[in-house]
Order: structure tokens, then sequence, then C-alpha cells
């Protein structure tokens, strides 16, 4: 598993994508906001847009959810190099909406929990990767 | 031929990125201490606070080698107030994209409803650095970061955060130094 973070459209996904095209890596399966029901065929699965799917369930509990994503996330991981991009969230105002409060509380637990099991990390800014872990 | 530094820095509210701004411009003309350091202001005075906020600003740089020049839109008009030898700190960019988002509101409608109308500023602000680069006109631009939240669910918000994302990519591809700040602490990235 290979963890990408960064805020909003700091061009995450081109990175990923040129990173992928310059390791010759042409069999991947792009999942944008969604975990599959079944394995996809590809060899490298690229699951990212997740905060889209969190917030189409904030009625579920935080860390509930937040274990569920990690599990299937888990699952898809021993069969597939797998690559999570996620977006960066917790760094500014606290929201005066109460769900997109929820919202980032989610995603924070889940990004924890996600760090804490991924082997490699790379936070990306504006289009330059630096390696967390 | 382009070889002058351009310098981007970003930075959350008071995370120190305009005093540091202000070092780093004086340090690269520092083995030329005659080069006039031109402020590029974006803020427009529209109420009492915000006209004492920009008279401190100016007091505070007076007495030194700091010339003040307006330019919350129309970037490249700065290109004719720009003298050979000058160096210039652009303090931000978000206010700046601001300006022109908001550009037309008097009339009824606003730059960023109009199609294609934040392209053509884009495109003629960097333009405009191009061309001071080529002038051998040291740059150092401040930004902030507002990109590491929940994006906004007002359409005209999260558009604004589109451009400034975008704006920043290129800056940052653009930059001979990129440098965030945290709270004091500077993090170069390039």
């Amino acid at each position: 598993m290979h963890v990408f973070i960064g805020g909003a459209y700091n061009g995450k996904r081109d990175y990923v994508r040129n990173w992928l095209e310059e390791q010759g890596k042409k069999d991947v399966a792009w999942l944008e906001s969604e975990l599959p029901m079944a394995v996809p065929e590809a060899s490298t699965i690229v699951v990212s847009g997740l905060e889209n799917f969190v917030a189409k369930n904030l009625n579920i509990d935080e860390d509930t959810l937040a274990s569920q994503l990690l599990q299937q996330l888990q699952a898809l991981g021993t069969e597939k190099e797998l690559i999570v991009i996620v977006t960066e969230m917790g760094r500014g105002i606290v929201p005066i909406d109460a769900n997109t409060r929820k919202l980032r509380d989610i995603c924070g637990r889940f990004y924890q929990k996600l760090f804490k099991i991924s082997p490699q990390i790379t936070r990306i800014w504006y289009g330059i990767a630096e390696t967390i872990k | 031929m382009v070889s002058n530094e351009l310098v981007f820095i970003t930075g959350g509210v008071r995370s120190g990125k305009s005093a540091y701004a202000e070092k780093c411009l004086i340090n690269l003309v520092a083995t030329s201490p005659k080069k006039r350091l031109v402020y590029v202001a974006t803020g427009v005075p529209f109420d009492e606070e915000m006209k004492q906020r920009i008279i401190r600003h100016q007091n505070d740089r007076a007495g030194q080698r700091w010339t003040t020049i307006e330019q919350p839109t129309d970037f490249s008009k700065l290109l004719s107030k720009i003298k050979e030898g000058d160096a210039i700190l652009w303090d931000c960019v978000t206010t700046w994209l601001t300006n022109e988002f908001y550009d037309g509101y008097e009339t009824g409608v606003s730059c960023f409803q109009k199609e294609g109308c934040i392209e053509r500023k884009f495109i003629e602000m960097q333009n405009t650095i191009y061309a001071l680069r080529e002038r051998n006109i040291p740059i150092v631009v401040v930004s902030n970061e507002v990109l590491d939240e929940p994006l906004s669910t007002s359409y005209e918000v999260k558009l604004y955060q589109k451009w400034l994302g975008r704006i920043h990519q290129w800056f940052v591809a653009e930059a001979t130094t990129a440098i965030e700040m945290e709270y004091g602490q500077m993090h170069q990235w390039k």
C-alpha cells in the first residue's frame, strides 16, 4: 500500500498518473469516490476521492466508518498493488456546518488508521512530492 | 534568458510569511544595496480599518528602501512602473485573485461569471512574471494556504479554490525556490 496525501487542487492525481507512467505501469484501475464491490482485474489499483464516499455516509459512527474503510482497503491491498490518494482537510478553520465538521473528523480518524498500516506515505504540495514514511 | 530568482512563499494566516518574504528579498539583493525594493500591494482600502491597516504597513516600510506600488488588478500595468534594477515583493496572490474574481462587480457581472475571464487574467499575470524575469528583476511572491480544509459547498468559493490551486502549482513549477511557512518554521520544498 502507498498513500498520497495533499490539499485540494494540489495536483495529487496528476502526480500519481505520471509516477505510474514513469514506472511503465499501464494495467491500472482507477476508482474515484468509491470502493469496489469486487476486486478489479488490473494489477494496480488507485483509490481516490474517498472523502466523497465519507460525505455520503455521515450517518455512520466515526470509528465504525473509518474501520470499515480501512478493512476494505487492507483486503484490496493484500491482493493487488494499492495506491490510495487522500485529501488533507484538517488544517483550516473549524467549519461552521456540523456535517462538514463530521466529515473532517471521520477523515482525520480514517487517515490516522491508514497512515499506521501503510508502509509508504508521500505528501504532495503543488506537484512536489515528499516522503513522510 | 531567464536567470533571476523567483521565490514563492505560502503559509497560513500569521505564519510569519510576510516578514520572511521581506527578509528574503533583502537577501536576494544583498550584493547590490542600491536596488529599489518595490512592494506590490494588492489590498483595496474598502473600509476605515483597511485604510489604517495599509497606512500602518506603509509606515513599517517608510524610511527604508521600500517603494509601494498599488496593483490590485491589471497586473501587466506593473511592467511600465518597474524600473531596471528593481526587486519586487508581491503580497499576495490570494488578494489579487479575489480582486480579479470580482472585477466588474459594479457593472452587475463579475469576472468569475464571464467565460474565460479568469483564464485571461491568469495568462496576463503569467506573461508579466515572464517579462519581469527576462528583465532580470528578482521577485518574491507571497500567498496563503487555504486548500488544506474541506472544499467549500459554495460554487463561487470552490471555483476560487480551484483557481488558486492551479495558480500555486504554476508558481511552484516556475519558482527557483518554493517555501511553505508553518508558524515561523520554514519548509523548503524546492
